[in-house]
């Protein structure tokens, strides 16, 4: 372990962002203390078993929910299921990497100015971001890309395909995936097991904790704690970023100094950590003079279609999301609502199914259809939020973590628009599965959310936004924002792709000059 | 049975709704909380065994806002649908690791629909 007290450039957090800053950067000459709240766990130690694995890889310290979202009333105490272990919530991803569409990051410009939501544009375009998309993509494995071939198609996969040229779609891709299709950096091809979301048991899956946290262990630059959970990070006399402080496995509290702080805590935490890191020069929180830091959160507009199907599906066998729907994804206004979605098949165990379609359901009709589980066939849909400065992430002023610190709270009102837009899908969805015959289609949506953006997001003005367009603190110098939290708007892409091309633009400017 | 009556399937007997009733609601407070339940879905009414079907499901529908329902709900829903031995009954097949996974096994089987054709394997909106 390095020195303490020597100044030392620190990554907290060992997700998508954080696992990709640690590896890059060791990878070209520079030490990297990396924090990590988790502990690490190899793959063979994962369960094939929804619950298990739900215990094993979940953060499970408490949150709060609240406002008119499902999760105030249905997960109180966990409004957004994230992981905590060394590889973050890369372990438990579906591995779905598409790119945004160029005019959903000019959101403001293109689908102009919206009530109640304080839509912008990114300060960077996707041409600009195009390079790193293409590294992340190389780097991540994912099919379609560089020469990567995608996967055979599987049955659910077929049976979205079929569903949705009925209904005259066009753009359906299996596609876009960051598994392994055949054996490639030293991981093998997956077998089709399912189990996607409980940590991939032979790594065919990318995650930080299989490809880049081990490149960067063997560059012999890495100083990788785990179980080091961030609780502070301070600022020194002129206002530049100066330790972390972190509490270890026993609760015991260590400062390290730091000349660089780079934040990767998925978008909950980072909040957080920075309300958490009150000075006197920031009485608010730190980075936080504009009170920004927290706002806009945004999780994606989620929602769940199931079907019973005249025949068997089997949509346990094989990735879980196998394949996506494209058409909805554009800006057309007439639908009722801003932005688009994509229709993303996804199979699901009957323990997880049961507890997500209906968190009231019973009965002979609700036990009936999990009866014909192999008959049945769904989607999740994946839409652009829009953001809204009230829709937050505050300190808890009553329940406190293990530490004694006030933990998050995550507060969401429903935009107006997103009503039309989940009534949207549920009606070309439901209308995709009764194409192919069934007479039995089930809509719900996710209490908890999965995907997290937004609070501290990225622009050019100081007053409005938390980091600059190279990712740095507006107020603190050396303190730097590298996972969904700095994403100006969500698109109606899966974020994990764009957090990956930012986190390496982000490593290239903190090496320059250090290319080995 | 109120577990029965949540999520009835004709598929199987009563043993695993027993099981799990048995390994939840057995002993101490919990044992005492099962009887208070019980005696809060029965009260008013005729007696229990000499009420309708829906009668019954109307009881418990009543009583289902309860705080001891809803773990009872949770209790069984969760004891019925990650216990392999009963879902195995329905199609589910658990974990796969041993088996090679379904590469091998079926996972792209759907013969009752045509094949994906033409050059949709290429990515979108990419």
């Amino acid at each position: 372990m390095a020195d303490l007290n020597e100044p030392a450039l620190v990554v907290i957090g060992s997700g998508a962002s954080g696992g990709t800053v640690a590896d890059v950067l060791t990878a070209r000459g520079l030490p990297v203390v990396l924090l990590e709240a988790g502990r690490r766990i190899e793959p063979s130690e994962f369960h094939q078993d929804d619950l298990q694995a739900f215990g094993q890889l979940s953060w499970l310290e408490p949150r709060v929910s609240s406002g008119s979202w499902s999760a105030t009333t249905l997960a109180p105490d966990r409004p957004a299921w994230v992981v905590r272990a060394l590889g973050g919530t890369t372990l438990h991803w579906n591995g779905l990497a598409y790119r945004p569409q160029a005019h959903e990051l000019r959101a403001r410009s293109h689908y102009g100015a919206i009530a109640g939501a304080s839509l912008v544009d990114w300060p960077v375009t996707l041409a600009e971001l195009a390079p790193y998309y293409a590294r992340a993509e190389a780097r991540m494995g994912v099919t379609g890309t560089h020469g990567i071939a995608p996967h055979p198609p599987s049955a659910h996969y077929k049976l979205l395909w079929n569903g949705a040229k009925k209904l005259g779609y066009s753009r359906i891709s299996n596609a876009g995936i960051a598994i392994n299709s055949a054996e490639r950096d030293g991981r093998p091809g997956c077998i089709q097991m399912g189990f996607c979301n409980q940590g991939c048991m032979i790594s065919a899956k990318w995650s930080t904790l299989v490809a880049d946290i081990p490149r960067a262990e063997a560059s012999g630059r890495l100083d990788l704690r785990t179980e080091a959970t961030a609780v502070r990070i301070e600022h020194d006399a002129a206002g530049r970023v100066s330790a972390v402080v972190y509490a270890d496995a026993a609760g015991a509290l260590h400062r390290q100094r730091a000349h660089t702080v780079v934040l990767a805590c998925n978008a909950v935490e980072t909040a957080r950590l920075l309300l958490l890191s009150q000075s006197n020069r920031h009485p608010r929180g730190l980075a936080n003079g504009s009170d920004q830091v927290g706002r806009n959160y945004m999780r994606h507009v989620a929602a769940l279609t199931y079907a019973a199907m005249p025949e068997p599906v089997n949509m346990h066998r094989g990735i879980v999301t196998p394949g996506t729907v494209f058409d909805e994804a554009r800006h057309d206004p007439s639908r009722g609502f801003s932005g688009g979605y994509l229709m993303e098949a996804a199979g699901m165990a009957p323990v997880s199914l049961a507890m997500l379609l209906d968190p009231a359901g019973w009965g002979a009709d609700y036990a009936g259809f999990f009866e014909r589980y192999d008959h049945l066939a769904g989607m999740l849909m994946n839409g652009e939020e829009l953001p809204v400065p009230d829709n937050r992430v505050t300190l808890d002023d009553r329940v406190k973590d293990a530490r004694g610190l006030a933990v998050a709270r995550v507060h969401v009102d429903e935009h107006a628009e997103t009503e039309a837009m989940v009534a949207h899908f549920n009606d070309r969805s439901g209308a995709l599965y009764r194409a192919l015959g069934s007479e039995d289609v089930r809509h719900g949506r996710p209490a908890s959310a999965t995907h997290n953006m937004g609070t501290a997001r990225m622009g050019a003005d100081a007053a409005s936004s938390v980091v600059d367009a190279g990712l740095q603190a507006h107020e603190v110098p050396g303190l730097y924002v590298a996972d969904g939290s700095v994403f100006p708007t969500s698109t109606s892409v899966n974020p994990t792709l764009t957090i990956v091309a930012l986190a390496l633009r982000l490593a290239d400017q903190l090496s320059k000059g250090n290319k080995l | 049975m109120a577990a029965q009556m949540l999520f009835p399937h004709p598929l199987l007997s009563e043993a695993p709704y027993r099981q799990i009733v048995v390994a939840s609601y057995a002993q101490g407070d919990a044992a005492a909380g099962a009887r208070a339940g019980l005696a809060q879905l029965e009260a008013g009414g005729e007696p229990w065994g000499q009420r309708s079907e829906a009668g019954r499901r109307a009881a418990l529908a009543a009583v289902l806002p309860a705080p001891f329902f809803q773990g009872l709900r949770f209790t069984v829903l969760i004891g019925l649908y990650a216990n392999l031995q009963v879902t195995s009954r329905f199609g589910y097949q658990g974990p796969s690791l041993e088996e090679g996974g379904y590469l091998e096994r079926g996972f792209d089987a759907l013969p009752w629909l045509p094949a994906p054709v033409g050059g949709e394997a290429s990515r979108w909106p990419i």
